[in-house]
This record gives C-alpha cells, sequence and structure tokens, in this order.
C-alpha cells in the first residue's frame, strides 16, 4: 500500500513541476513584445525550462522537479521601424525571440502531461478506495 | 478448505502488491515524461517468481556488540524492474516515454487491481457463508 501512496507524491511532483513550466510559457508569452527602450538595448530573451529526475531522501522516491530555467540563446528577430526610440542607425528595432506558435504547441504539451499525472492520481485514488472497501 | 493458509489469499496479497508497485513504477515514468534522458521502466511480468518474491526472507546484518547499531534494511527490494530497452519512440532529447503507452499499461494495472480486489471480496465472503456469519 505504501508503493500507491508515493504514487500521489511522485504524480504531484510531476504536477508540479508541469506548473512551473506553464508559469514560464506564460512569461514568454507575456514578454512577446517587450521592446528595448534605448538603442543598443536588449529586448526580451525567451525563457526554457528543464526538468530532472530527484531522489528525495527522506521517503527514498523518486521524484520530478525543475533542473533550471535557462535562456534560448537563438537569435533576435528584428522589425523595421524608424520611428520607434530604439531604433538602430538603420531603422530597425531588436524584438524577443518568442514564437508564439512555439510557446503554444508547448502549453499544449504542458497541458496533456499534467493531464497525465492528474489520471494517474485518479487511479491510485480509485486503486486505494477498492483495497479499503475489502474491510466493509 | 485450509483457513490456517489460504493459498488464494496469499497468491491475491502477492498480486496486490505487485500491481501497487507497478503504479509506483508508471507514475514515475509518468511525472518524467519530459525530463532529458529519461527512459522509462517496468516490472517484470506476474508469474510464479513474483508470487514467491515476498516469502524469501532479506538477510539482515547483525550486530557483534552491544556498542553496534544493529543494520537493518530499510525495505526490501520489492519485485524485480527492468528498464525498457527498446522503447517505441525517443525524444530528440533522449527521453523515451510515450505517455499513451503509459496510460494503456496504467488502465491495465487499474482494472488488474480491481479483479483482484473484487476476488478477495467474494473469497472472504465464501469464508464467512461456511462460518455461518450471515
Amino acid at each position: 500500500m505504501d508503493d500507491v501512496l508515493r504514487t500521489l507524491r511522485i504524480s504531484a511532483s510531476g504536477m508540479r513541476t508541469q506548473g512551473t513550466r506553464l508559469r514560464v510559457i506564460a512569461e514568454n508569452v507575456a514578454n512577446a513584445d517587450s521592446l528595448p527602450t534605448a538603442p543598443g538595448e536588449q529586448p526580451y530573451r525567451r525563457k526554457t525550462v528543464t526538468f530532472k529526475s530527484a531522489l528525495d531522501r527522506a521517503t527514498g522516491v523518486e521524484l520530478v522537479e525543475v533542473d533550471r530555467i535557462g535562456t534560448d540563446a537563438s537569435a533576435f528577430q528584428r522589425r523595421y521601424q524608424p520611428g520607434h526610440p530604439a531604433a538602430d542607425a538603420g531603422g530597425y528595432v531588436l524584438t524577443p525571440n518568442v514564437s508564439t506558435l512555439i510557446e503554444m504547441s508547448d502549453m499544449r504539451e504542458a497541458e496533456r502531461s499534467y493531464e497525465a499525472n492528474l489520471n494517474v492520481i485518479k487511479s491510485s485514488k480509485a486503486m486505494l478506495n477498492e483495497t479499503i472497501d475489502i474491510l466493509r | 478448505m485450509d483457513v490456517t493458509q489460504p493459498t488464494l489469499f496469499r497468491t491475491l496479497k502477492q498480486r496486490l502488491a505487485w500491481l501497487g508497485q507497478r503504479q509506483e513504477v508508471l507514475a514515475r515514468n509518468i511525472a518524467n515524461a519530459d525530463t532529458p534522458g529519461f527512459r522509462p521502466s517496468d516490472l517484470h511480468p506476474f508469474g510464479d517468481a513474483a508470487m514467491t518474491a515476498g516469502s524469501v526472507r532479506s538477510v539482515d546484518m547483525v550486530s557483534t556488540r552491544p556498542a553496534h547499531m544493529s543494520g537493518r534494511r530499510r525495505h526490501d527490494d520489492g519485485f524485480a524492474t527492468r528498464v525498457d530497452r527498446n522503447p517505441y519512440e525517443t525524444a530528440p532529447a533522449g527521453n523515451a516515454v510515450v505517455l499513451e503507452e503509459q496510460m494503456a499499461k496504467l488502465n491495465h494495472t487499474a482494472v488488474s487491481h480491481r479483479l483482484a480486489s473484487e476476488l478477495y471480496r467474494k473469497h472472504l465472503g465464501m469464508i464467512n457463508t461456511a462460518t455461518g456469519r450471515r
């Protein structure tokens, strides 16, 4: 029975990391238009999140947690807008390297993984209830 | 029928323990569905080896002096797990978890658990009938 209870902890850690991932995606989408304010400054740089599997020493359960929140090193996009305060000599403004399409598909993937973890919790709960029902 | 050594109860107990541990393994696979380099694992199929797994006693360390702390293995190894060597597909980051496959296994575990617990209950009812308690 201990195993099934530990399942709940593992799935909860999975849901927590997917929640962090959704938060990072939300930051990216919200800052998709965060432009620099002066020439030579950089716009918002896209953030990425990676996961790792880590042993929880107190319970001996292998949980999943956020490894680190890094930044996307890809090049910024440029937009021709001479009137902008941050435009360079040629009239170009650097815009964030956030692609809304990528963020949306990433969001769907996070949703799907979150749901999968939720289903594991539901299934474990049903199993626990079945075992308790034997007592009746 | 020998009630002191009910083989069916012992088998079902092993089966339920096996299913519980499998649930934990599958939960770990699903929680790590986006962890780079993670490969899913599974238990060996339930068979004769799994049925006798609990009957083998683990060897504990013996303390030879009273001042020594007694060594006890914290928990037994349970049923044997294996890492999936030929995954269906592997993501560019090295993750080999296929969520659909894991969900199918999870549902199979849930149904088997239901079956095992219902059988347990049925058998218990039979013993109750035999002892005339209902």
